[in-house]
């Protein structure tokens, strides 16, 4: 679907509400909640880091505040329609209200659910309450994990069976759908490019992702288990100038009079594209253990089908908790990694060895472009997204009531090669080193 | 046989030994049939909306009544803490809201009594003559068939078993 699905399919669903409500009027029931986090995170660095975290600290990165509405028109049919207040996320510097959720729902029996509108699939664990930190106990869901997917969110149908066998409850849920989101690339260095649509700094993207798959669940007891394919492709607004498609190896290579390959450019992939096709599959486990000890963890891989990309990544986590009255403390593991051959990619885009190892038939005219060659490699890595961390999280939750909960954490994330989640300082590069987050949040739902 | 009849007799002692405990009932609506506690449990857990083909609303009393806390207890096996997160959790990942809570038994009775499909919990003390009592918890004095079906479905024997249906020839 493109956009002018997704209007239509949010305008549709929108209308069918808004024919339910006038049809039913007097026979709506209506049910409000809310939720929110304030959250407070501070780095040992000078850089940002997941945007927002440096040094001097942030209440932007876990805070959010959301209202939803339960409307039940009948017994089967109803709508949900939550909104949010977050930081924006087509820039760094202001906070945006956005509609999550927006969907019809119709449940023929027991078992079956339809939706039609705007919903959020359910890739993760924790994914449909992701932005409700009430309803799970770690401080921030980790990051290597829940970026697999550049949005959960999308525009479009699913429809949800359940079977209750002796051995617990299955969910299937099936959907299909597409959302139109940005990502974000940082530029690190103040330069601009001939050609490019690239600025020094935070630029978002505007995209386009069309998402199928489905999700099985299975409850048994307590315990949860959760498998997910989901096939996407993702394609750059023709509006928005595709960073796969500018600045291209060939673009440089059309400057260097005699130039020949190079380990860099020979590097670039031969053909350049401003769709990606990815396939995402993620399994995760929550598991009581003895002595209130739980078990999380989760796995999620995007692979890239038909492009050499830093998304093209393997991530996941592993996490001990312990329920010990109302304290929930926990210690975690979480990594996220860019396929090698995108990693060795970055490497040689981003270091100075991609132009010392070409070969020039005429050193003196090309001389002079030696600054934007270098400028214009380390431009295309930032463009690359490369993933290479780790981290380790100890942290807990403290329960105030059965709506109220503080959080804390102390994480270190280890940076590898690089990590697009990192906004490394101009003319630098941040590898091979230490991140300290120490995170607090007040948790609430109404 | 000579085991059917120990089971008989275990679930009629203990029938008869929480007969007087003074427990909740769950009323519904003329409309509405009889149900096991299982049933009950995925109506307030929001997993069954309709029953025989009749849609099912259910009602409850608001947090920090008895009659609340002794329903989560009998029916769900669960707290207030419990029921609370489970609900949040369910409301936020979009697949419905918590069942309407009124503010005291005799709203439960008239919303119950009057709206077809409803269904609600009430203290034993409070029932009246006439009222349809679809389900009692586990422990109360129920005419006896719902206690012993779930002492013997905890058993894990099949319903309409020779167990069943000599548990109720034994009442």
């Amino acid at each position: 679907m493109n956009n002018q699905t997704t209007k239509t399919c949010l305008a549709l669903s929108g209308a069918i509400m808004a024919s339910l409500i006038s049809i039913t009027a007097s026979a709506v029931e209506t049910s409000l909640s809310g939720f929110g986090t304030l959250g407070y995170a501070q780095s040992n660095q000078s850089y940002n880091y997941e945007r927002f975290i440096n040094s001097n600290g942030t209440v932007k990165r876990d805070s959010i505040f959301g209202l939803q509405a339960d409307i039940k028109f009948t017994d089967e049919i109803g709508a949900t329609v939550q909104g949010k207040i977050a930081p924006s996320l087509s820039s760094d510097s202001g906070w945006a209200s956005t509609l999550s959720w927006a969907f019809a729902s119709w449940r023929p029996a027991n078992d079956w659910l339809v939706r039609v509108g705007k919903q959020r699939v359910g890739l993760y664990l924790y994914s449909e309450s992701q932005d409700v930190g009430e309803t799970y106990d770690f401080a921030h869901l980790p990051t290597e994990m829940y970026s697999i997917s550049p949005s959960t969110d999308y525009v479009g149908a699913s429809v949800s069976k359940t079977w209750n066998p002796s051995i617990g409850e299955f969910t299937l849920d099936i959907y299909s759908g597409t959302i139109s989101t940005n990502w974000r690339i940082y530029q690190r260095d103040n330069v601009q490019i001939p050609g490019s649509s690239m600025q020094p700094g935070a630029n978002f993207k505007n995209i386009s992702v069309n998402s199928s798959g489905f999700a099985l669940t299975w409850l048994r007891d307590e315990d949860k288990y959760r498998a997910s394919v989901q096939t996407q492709t993702t394609a750059i607004d023709p509006s928005s100038p595709a960073y796969y498609s500018q600045l291209t190896g060939a673009q440089i290579n059309s400057q260097l009079t005699g130039a020949t390959s190079g380990s860099a450019y020979s590097a670039l992939p031969q053909s350049l594209t401003t769709t990606v096709n990815s396939v995402v599959v993620t399994l995760g486990t929550e598991i009581h253990l003895p002595q209130d000890f739980r078990l999380i963890g989760e796995y999620g891989r995007r692979q890239i089908t038909n492009a050499l990309n830093g998304i093209d990544t393997t991530g996941g986590y592993l996490a001990l908790l312990k329920d010990v009255d109302a304290w929930t403390p926990y210690v975690s593991y979480a990594q996220i990694q860019s396929r090698a051959d995108a990693l060795s990619l970055y490497q040689a885009m981003n270091s100075d060895a991609g132009l010392t190892d070409l070969t020039f038939g005429t050193v003196p005219q090309v001389t002079g472009a030696v600054n934007t060659i270098n400028a214009s490699q380390r431009v295309l890595a930032d463009g690359l997204l490369a993933y290479d961390q780790k981290t380790i999280a100890l942290g807990t939750s403290y329960r105030l009531t059965p709506t109220q909960k503080l959080k804390a954490e102390w994480a270190r994330t280890h940076i590898g090669v690089a990590s697009s989640f990192v906004d490394a300082p101009a003319g630098g590069n941040v590898s091979n080193q230490n991140i300290d987050v120490l995170s607090f949040s007040y948790n609430f739902v109404f | 046989m000579k085991t059917t009849f120990k089971v008989v007799s275990l679930a009629a002692s203990l029938l008869f030994a929480q007969a007087h405990a003074g427990e909740i009932v769950v009323i519904g609506n003329s409309n509405v049939p009889k149900m096991d506690s299982v049933t009950i449990q995925k109506i307030y857990t929001g997993k069954v909306i309709s029953v025989s083909g009749i849609s099912i609303t259910p009602v409850g009393v608001k947090s920090g009544t008895t009659a609340r806390n002794t329903f989560l207890q009998g029916f769900l096996n669960q707290d207030e803490e419990k029921y609370t997160a489970y609900w949040t959790v369910r409301r936020y990942i979009g697949k419905g809201a918590p069942p309407a809570e009124l503010s005291s038994d005799a709203e439960v009775i008239n919303y119950v009594q009057s709206t077809p499909g409803a269904v609600g919990y009430i203290d034993e003390a409070d029932l009246k003559p006439g009222m349809n009592v679809i389900a009692r918890s586990k422990g109360g004095s129920q005419s006896g068939l719902g206690g012993v079906q779930d002492f013997i479905g905890n058993l894990q024997v099949k319903p309409n078993s020779e167990y069943s249906v000599l548990s109720i020839s034994a009442i």
